[in-house]
């Protein structure tokens, strides 16, 4: 969706997009030529992204949107470590620590050493201004160990939020300055209020509304969470033109975002 | 009528749910305790067993209350979930805002044309205030909710156990019966009233039953599971609160800066505070001067009771929905001040008071004095005083104090004043005091000796109690009644005594868990197509009818009745 | 409403139609004339009834069948699985009914703040010495722990079943078996007693054995001793009851016998010359009787006294436990985590299924799901701010050179706000539209309110890739226009169009707060949701579908030939503007 040429945005080229299916690696050096568009920007910050390729009828995919969109004022670190699924944006002022790797790693089937991955995020996935997004990590013995985060497709983390969850499944849809925090599980199809403070340990079910300081289950989403009425033409939660709902497809709101 | 002899048990104890008009006739005519007719023994051979033969119905066990709904499983001793109406319970589908952290901090505006604490009811027996669809609307959603979070059953349809206050009115049932029939399936209602429930958890078969709920208190003497008198005052719970509030602002007031609104302290913080922090004395207090008290002991007591500390404790109570946030230090003594004032009133004098908002000891003591005498031996040895208020520390000790303190001032005479002969009659109560008195002091017996001759052998003769003579054919009766008859301790009466009970919702339980089958049982079919109309007209089923209904000839379909009844609700 | 504004509200028709009771009491009736009379009236947001009968669009179905709005109280649901939402572990169902609502592993919420416990293992010293190592639950929010109330497991799994072994302060709780026949022993003990005395005197020293040194019994207790007094009552009451309520057990020889002797009369005759007792009231606190002691009452006062406002319980914390009896801090338990199910649910009135999940825990998809949304129209609401055109908003997105967002929470008395109505219509027929409202908003603060185009048309939806490939940023000629001198938007004309979606303008005048103040001469004269804007819109719909349109897709032979009917549907919804400023 284009907006209306009076719209004024950020400068041009706030989000630096990356092509989709490329990966990158900050060991095994980058040698694929489909990289140079972001190679300038690499120099500073790599990003890699990758899982499997994404069937897409590839009619409904305008150039633009065929990968991840990283906010150049995002302060992303150990991007070795982050795997995005693609179609994933990455806004202002978001904070990555991909550094926070799990320090054993786990010696692969070639022998080989593999870069850990510290934070692994699916697709069409927001993660909104000011957020904060670290592994969570146990003290044993001692020293401090992290622990890998996944956070599914679909997931929205509303601005100033800090994430220390283990795992985020898809469909999640976080509000605005939430804390969750270490090794939460929340599972598919949650609802997590603005403000709302997921202790430690928490497991979210899936299907639930939470929300408080400490967070409660304080109801169900409805059956029809994430679902866009007539067609995917849904009219969110009120923004605007955005054709997308809490919970939901967020292909629509990624495209929207430039 | 013969084949009701299996019944029995269960007809015994469902007669209770009856709760006819006293007949006091009846009651009267009974030799000693008056108490159910002993089982007829008749040859089973001719009864049917399909009388008693119950196919394992599953019941849920609700207790409704103004503000609160119980419900859970027969056979446990708490119920799964206690359910409040508060108006976070009211808001729409979606509307989180009670989890918003400043939530906390904001005091919620109440409606201004509305009583205190409307909205935390729900329902209330004026009914001209009442919007029964919205009465409806909550019990529904605190159904589902209990239903869906805590009873957690499969499909099988159960039956409900539904505890109810007694003098419901019929719309308010109707309406929800409405809604356990219609939106939960249920496929028959066994109502039972509170205070025979509360009789029963307390292991009593004959109780005087206080009940300090939320509206009002009500005073019901049960005699062998059935009601038999009932006394109602205002002096309840909400009243309390709303006089725990009034202290509250005026100490927020006291400490506040001037010139700041007026505190307004929400029904919420006043509800918490009493149940948190709020007491009773429990001894009453001094100016008590009105009544004659039996001059011995009541200033040692209160001297112990006034002994000054210092200094004076306090208790600090946080206010976080106050402007500003405070803390507040409320002395102690003062937390018992609403209770004194809401359910005993010490200042006013008895001609002050209206028949509806008679302080508590007023009231028990004028039930006790109405009940005929055989049953008010009974009763008066068994004041079971349950419902929310009573869990405050301290409030039973002082209810039964000046319960007994009236009853020794006063005596058992119905009449209050004689006029110029009441100088003689006082004369008459205060040695009949000393009397009592000297006797506690000898230490002879703890059982009144008005009550059971063979307990009281040797006594110095005070007016009718005459030593009886010794016979020991008597003796050996006496004896053997006691080897082979009920133990001497279940027959006490006569005395003051207070008897601790586990309360409606757990009385509700133990019926259902032992399969007793309620009078007042509808089932969902005739329901739904005659509402209450259907019931029959009679207050008063007799047992006779009772128990032919019981018998072959309908006993096919385990237990179904030819006609139904309201029974108390009637 | 913690629903950010603008939102939308449903009402279910279940709201006034409810007339499943065959009877009502005259005042009801009476209620229920008044009702239909105002069936003609205005949906009331205000009302307290209304916050039963509005529900997101996304909590709604739709009955088929019954060609109705399902909302959550309309339908009959079942469950289908058990599980405990903390360890997702499925429950059966046997072990439902056997041990309660609770998850029985190693799920607990804090008592405090019910945050989950987390087992902690204490540290161990004397590890070396062979201690055994503790552990404890421990609150990851506010720090509360079991080392509070003396609670300690010797293993960090089967908390629960450890938990129901322990009481506070480390007792150990007989289970219900030892109850038993701890009662047994003690009853045993006290008709010994009785019957080496005599008899007559009822004397101080059974019950001075009786109380010897013994806790005041626990609810629990208390619970099963009476249970156990009136069984036996009942059991005295029919000895020869072969279908005794209790139990019924066929296969045991006595009852066997007892069956043989309803059919030879004279066994039965000789039976029957023992005389039952009759039943009587429990007589000491082995038969449940507790004579009240002021004792802990007194000792409870003192308490308070000493420990103040921190040490009791507030009525949240007291009913969030499985005993809500208690008062003091020390007396809190660990809660275990209640159950969660899986329901699947059906129409009330023509018991179709509306929604079935898939029975596997781990799934979250449905077998069966027919939602409101894919069945009536969408129905939101923006604002249109005086500035042209929309300004779309990022969530969370807001860079510093975008312009205000307009501000739902303060929309400004007196002062004409405009509003776009958005509907989009998920059937594949397109459909009539018609809104109404009320010329002024029901309640105390009464905005104007004016649809400049009340009827209108909807086009169908069509497929998914259809939309996606119309999806060409070719902006819609917009149908009406502002007045560019007066600002005002041309009525009877739509705002604007899309495949199946239309807006049109809707001119809002907020009322006047202060006015009500000044009437009733005080300052708080406003509840708490008295200065919403809340608009109610009641929707009219007409459309021509097939006769079997819920098998279209399936089967095209079918939908091909099926003859058209009209259909209508019509709903009240409510939307949210937003907040009136107050001053």
């Amino acid at each position: 969706m284009s907006r209306p040429a009076a719209r004024k945005v950020a400068p041009k080229g706030e989000y630096i997009e990356t092509v989709r299916n490329l990966h990158l690696d900050q060991h095994p050096k980058p040698q694929d030529s489909n990289i140079s568009k972001t190679l300038p920007f690499l120099t500073t910050f790599s990003l890699l992204l990758v899982t499997s390729p994404i069937v897409q009828p590839p009619f409904l995919i305008p150039f633009q949107d065929s990968g991840n969109k990283v906010s150049r004022r995002s302060a992303i670190t150990g991007t070795a470590n982050i795997t995005l699924g693609g179609r994933t944006v990455i806004m202002a002022d978001v904070q990555l620590r991909g550094d926070l790797h799990p320090t054993r790693s786990a010696p692969s089937q070639s022998g080989k050493d593999v870069t850990p991955t510290s934070i692994s995020i699916g697709r069409c996935t927001v993660i909104s201004t000011g957020s904060v997004v670290k592994p969570p990590s146990r003290i044993s013995r001692g020293v401090v160990h992290y622990y890998p985060m996944k956070i599914g497709d679909n997931v929205f983390v509303g601005p100033n939020s800090t994430i220390q969850a283990i795992s985020i499944s898809s469909h999640v849809h976080i509000g605005a300055n939430v804390v969750v925090g270490p090794f939460a599980i929340i599972k598919e199809n949650v609802k997590i209020l603005p403000r709302a403070v997921v202790p430690a340990n928490m497991v979210i079910a899936s299907g639930s509304v939470v929300g408080g300081q400490p967070a409660r289950v304080v109801g169900e989403v409805g059956e029809g969470w994430g679902v866009s009425g007539g067609g995917g033409l849904g009219v969110g939660a009120g923004w605007g033109e955005d054709k997308w709902v809490e919970g939901g497809d967020l292909r629509e709101l990624v495209r929207s975002i430039r | 009528m013969a084949t009701g002899s299996e019944r029995k048990p269960p007809a015994s104890l469902s007669r209770s749910t009856r709760g006819t008009t006293p007949r006091l006739a009846d009651l009267g005519e009974s030799p000693r305790t008056p108490r159910t007719p002993l089982l007829r023994s008749i040859s089973s051979t001719f009864g049917s067993p399909g009388g008693s033969f119950r196919t394992e119905d599953e019941y849920l066990v609700i207790e409704l209350g103004s503000r609160f709904v119980r419900g859970g499983f027969p056979g446990e001793s708490a119920p799964r979930c206690t359910l409040s109406f508060g108006p976070d319970e009211q808001r729409r589908v979606g509307d989180y805002r009670p989890c918003e952290p400043e939530y906390v901090h904001k005091r919620r505006k109440t409606k201004r044309a509305q009583a205190w604490a409307h909205e935390y009811e729900l329902y209330r027996t004026d009914l001209s205030r009442v919007d029964l669809g919205l009465v409806e609307d909550k019990f529904e959603r605190a159904m589902r909710e209990a239903y869906a979070k805590y009873f957690l059953l499969d499909t099988k349809p159960r039956r409900i156990l539904l505890a109810m206050p007694p003098r419901m009115p019929h719309p308010l049932m109707s309406t929800v019966l409405d809604v356990l029939f219609t939106s939960f399936q249920t496929p028959s209602i066994t109502l039972v009233s509170n205070p025979v429930l509360v009789a029963a958890a307390a292991g009593l078969r004959s109780a005087l039953v206080v009940d300090i709920g939320w509206a009002e208190t009500v005073v019901t003497a049960v005699c062998e599971y059935r009601e038999v008198l009932e006394r109602r005052s205002v002096r309840a719970g909400k009243l309390l609160s709303e006089e725990m509030a009034s202290l509250l602002n005026a100490q927020l007031d006291r400490d506040a800066a001037p010139g700041a609104t007026k505190a307004d302290v929400s029904f919420e913080e006043a509800d918490e505070v009493l149940t948190r922090v709020g007491w009773c004395k429990s001894v009453p207090r001094s100016n008590r001067r009105t009544l004659y008290f039996p001059a011995r002991e009541a200033p040692v007591l209160e001297e112990f009771e006034d002994a000054v500390e210092s200094p004076p404790p306090t208790i600090t109570i946080p206010f976080p929905k106050h402007t500003p946030p405070t803390e507040l230090s409320v002395p102690f003594a003062s937390l018992a001040k609403p209770t004194e004032n809401a359910l005993f009133a010490p200042e006013l004098t008895l001609s002050e008071f209206d028949d509806e908002d008679l302080p508590l000891h007023h009231l028990i003591y004028r039930a006790l004095v109405q009940l005929p005498i055989d049953v008010r031996r009974l009763c008066m040895a068994r004041i079971v005083i349950t419902g929310g208020v009573s869990n405050l520390p301290g409030l039973k000790a002082r209810i039964l104090k000046e319960v007994e303190a009236l009853a020794q001032t006063k005596g058992w005479d119905p009449v209050k004043s004689y006029g110029k002969a009441s100088a003689r009659r006082e004369d008459k109560l205060r040695n009949q005091c000393e009397d009592r008195e000297m006797r506690k002091q000898e230490g002879e017996d703890t059982v009144a000796p008005s009550l059971d001759p063979n307990t009281a052998p040797n006594q110095i003769p005070p007016a009718a109690f005459q030593q009886p003579e010794e016979d020991a054919i008597d003796n050996k009766f006496a004896q053997l009644a006691v080897r082979n008859g009920p133990p001497p301790a279940s027959l006490v009466g006569g005395t003051i005594r207070g008897v601790e009970t586990l309360g409606a919702w757990a009385g509700a339980s133990l019926v259902a868990q032992q399969r007793i089958k309620g009078i007042v049982e509808i089932e969902r079919d005739r329901y739904l197509r005659d509402g209450l109309q259907g019931a029959t007209r009679e207050k008063e089923v007799s047992v006779v009818a009772q128990r032919q209904s019981m018998g072959p000839g309908l006993a096919v379909k385990g237990g179904e009745r030819a006609s139904w009844t309201l029974g108390v609700w009637a | 409403m913690a629903q950010s504004f603008p939102y939308t509200y449903y009402a279910c028709d279940c709201f006034d139609s409810n007339t499943t009771t065959s009877t009502k009491r005259a005042s009801q009736v009476v209620a229920a004339a008044a009702a239909t009379e105002d069936e003609e009236q205005t949906f009331d947001p205000q009302n307290p009834r209304s916050n039963y009968a509005l529900y997101p669009l996304e909590h709604l179905l739709y009955c088929e069948d019954c060609q109705q709005i399902r909302c959550p109280r309309c339908v009959l649901e079942e469950t289908l699985n058990w599980y405990c939402p903390s360890c997702l572990f499925e429950v059966p169902s046997s072990v439902v009914k056997s041990d309660g609502n609770r998850c029985t592993r190693n799920c607990f919420n804090c008592p405090i703040c019910i945050s989950p416990l987390v087992v902690n293992l204490l540290e161990n010293a004397d590890a070396d010495q062979g201690t055994p190592d503790r552990h404890i639950l421990i609150c990851p929010y506010c720090h509360w722990s079991t080392l509070e109330t003396g609670v300690e497991f010797e293993k960090h799994t089967g908390v629960y079943a450890q938990l129901a072994r322990i009481a506070n302060g480390g007792k150990h709780i007989p289970t219900s078996k030892e109850r038993d026949k701890e009662r047994e022993r003690r009853k045993e003990l006290e008709a010994r007693q009785r019957d080496s005395k005599n008899p007559l005197s009822p004397s101080s020293e059974t019950a001075a054995v009786e109380t010897e040194a013994r806790e005041p019994p626990s609810r629990d207790d208390l619970f099963s001793n009476l249970a156990a007094f009136y069984k036996s009552q009942l059991e005295a009451q029919t000895p020869a009851n072969p279908f005794s309520p209790g139990e019924m057990n066929f296969s045991s020889p006595s009852a066997y016998s007892r069956i043989m002797n309803l059919y030879s009369t004279n066994t039965a005759k000789k039976q029957k010359r023992v005389k039952p007792t009759p039943m009587r009231e429990a007589a000491s606190e082995l038969e449940g009787l507790v004579i009240y002691d002021p004792a802990s009452d007194s000792a409870a006062i003192e308490r308070i006294k000493r420990d103040g406002w921190n040490s009791t319980l507030s009525p949240t914390q007291k009913l969030a436990q499985t005993n809500p009896h208690l008062q003091f801090a020390d007396e809190l338990r660990p809660i275990p985590t209640l159950l969660c199910t899986k329901r699947s649910k059906r129409c009330r009135s023509c018991r179709h299924i509306l929604s079935k999940p898939e029975s596997k825990i781990t799934s979250t998809r449905y077998k069966i799901k027919l939602l409101a949304l894919n069945h009536i129209p969408r129905l939101s609401i923006r604002a249109l701010p005086p500035t042209n055109p929309p300004i779309p908003s990022i969530p969370g997105g807001s860079t510093a050179s975008q312009p205000q967002p307009f501000n739902y929470n303060t929309l400004r008395s007196g002062i004409p706000t405009h509003f776009l109505l958005h509907l989009s219509n998920p059937l594949f027929d397109p459909i009539r539209v018609t809104l109404a409202t009320s010329s002024t908003t029901p309640g105390k603060v009464q905005s104007r309110v004016t649809i400049l185009c009340p009827q209108f048309d909807v086009g169908a939806n069509t497929d998914v890739w259809d939309d996606a490939l119309s999806s060409s940023p070719a902006p819609m000629a917009r149908r009406s226009t502002i007045n560019a001198e007066t600002g005002q938007i041309e009525a009877g004309k739509i705002w604007d169009k899309g495949r199946n979606w239309t807006s049109v303008a809707i001119e809002v005048v907020p009322g006047f707060l202060a006015d009500l103040k000044n009437v009733s001469g005080e300052e708080d004269g406003l509840d708490e949701d008295d200065d919403l804007l809340e608009i109610p819109i009641f929707v009219r719909l007409e459309f021509e579908a097939d006769v079997h349109a819920e098998e279209r897709g399936l089967s095209d032979s079918r939908g091909s030939k099926a003859e058209r009917e009209s259909r209508e549907q019509a709903f009240w919804t409510v939307v949210g503007a937003g907040r009136i400023a107050g001053r």
